[in-house]
């Protein structure tokens, strides 16, 4: 099997595990085990808030802007990598 | 796996940052070093911070029904161990509790030590270990990634049965219902990090093999 067969074999089984996981769980709030602290044991009282929190859409916005800085990075890298093999190449 | 502001007891969030400090302070000098002697190293460097950076960003559902998101630690790992990759950790955690309200400041040395020591320190050993036992390395990289984030979510769940349950004898049943909840959600993602390096890690090999070849030297066997 070529080379790029396994690597779409890789991603393949990547989206089949986490469609799986949206599909058995069409309910998911996506609240996260981030929030599991509180659920576990709701007695328990935070005594610090957060000393600022974003709206939903802001939220969205920051969580974005995190995964592009890195995206960003590793695609200058994928990118500049090209070009030097098509340098080399050429 | 980010403790939420103010769910740990003033004592132990105390205690966390003292643990964690030496690592961030290590992993300081560690990255001064690199910048200043290797600049060669610096692309990897980048690299181990986008990776923490964009996996950690991604909030996916889980078969559990709750959503949970994988840590990335493992790439900064294998490269460059335990200290860089509790900066990187810190850089992230940061950014999250300053600017998504996720985690905190009182909870930052229990996330740092989690996420940037702990899951990497494992994760560090057992790699070392695959590499003298010539280990080939797509099972290497696999388990590598997996490791970092299972033991982080272990850790996680230590913490928070030791916060709420020390002091009333109820530590274990606390480290119970956490560890279910954490490690069944946390498995499908810890697998799908793993495959994730695994064919980043075997592009490298091929395009790049000058930045991979001293961590992944050749001629391993299953």
């Amino acid at each position: 099997m070529k080379r790029r067969n396994y690597y779409l074999l890789g991603f393949l089984a990547m989206a089949v595990i986490l469609i799986s996981a949206v599909a058995l769980n069409p309910d998911s709030d996506f609240s996260g085990t981030d929030d599991a602290g509180g659920d576990v044991n709701p007695d328990y009282e935070p005594w610090l808030e957060n000393i600022w929190e974003p709206s939903g859409e802001l939220e969205t916005l920051f969580f974005t802007l995190q995964a592009a800085i890195g995206a960003l990075i590793i695609g200058y890298f994928l990118g500049s990598n090209k070009v030097k093999k098509e340098r080399r190449e050429g | 796996m980010h403790i939420m502001e103010g769910y740990l007891d003033p004592l132990w969030a105390l205690v966390w940052i003292l643990v964690a400090a030496p690592f961030i302070v290590y992993g300081f000098f560690c990255i001064r070093r690199i910048m200043r002697e290797d600049p060669a190293k610096k692309t990897m460097l980048a690299l181990s911070g986008a990776f923490i950076f964009v996996l950690s960003s991604f909030k996916l559902p889980s078969v559990t029904g709750s959503s949970s998101h994988p840590t990335g630690t493992g790439f900064s790992t294998m490269f460059f161990g335990v200290g860089v990759t509790s900066v990187m950790s810190l850089i992230v955690l940061i950014f999250q509790a300053l600017l998504l309200a996720h985690g905190g400041f009182t909870t930052m040395g229990a996330n740092v030590f989690s996420m940037g020591v702990a899951g990497p320190f494992v994760a560090y050993i057992v790699f070392k270990a695959m590499t003298k036992a010539k280990v080939c390395t797509p099972v290497k990289v696999f388990f590598t990634a997996f490791l970092a984030v299972m033991v982080t979510y272990t850790v996680t769940a230590v913490q928070l049965a030791l916060n709420f349950g020390l002091d009333n004898g109820n530590f274990i049943t606390f480290f119970i219902d956490y560890i279910a909840i954490f490690a069944v959600t946390q498995v499908p993602l810890a697998i799908v990090e793993g495959i994730l390096f695994m064919i980043f890690i075997d592009y490298l090999e091929r395009a790049r093999p000058d930045l991979t070849e001293k961590v992944f030297p050749k001629g391993g066997r299953l």
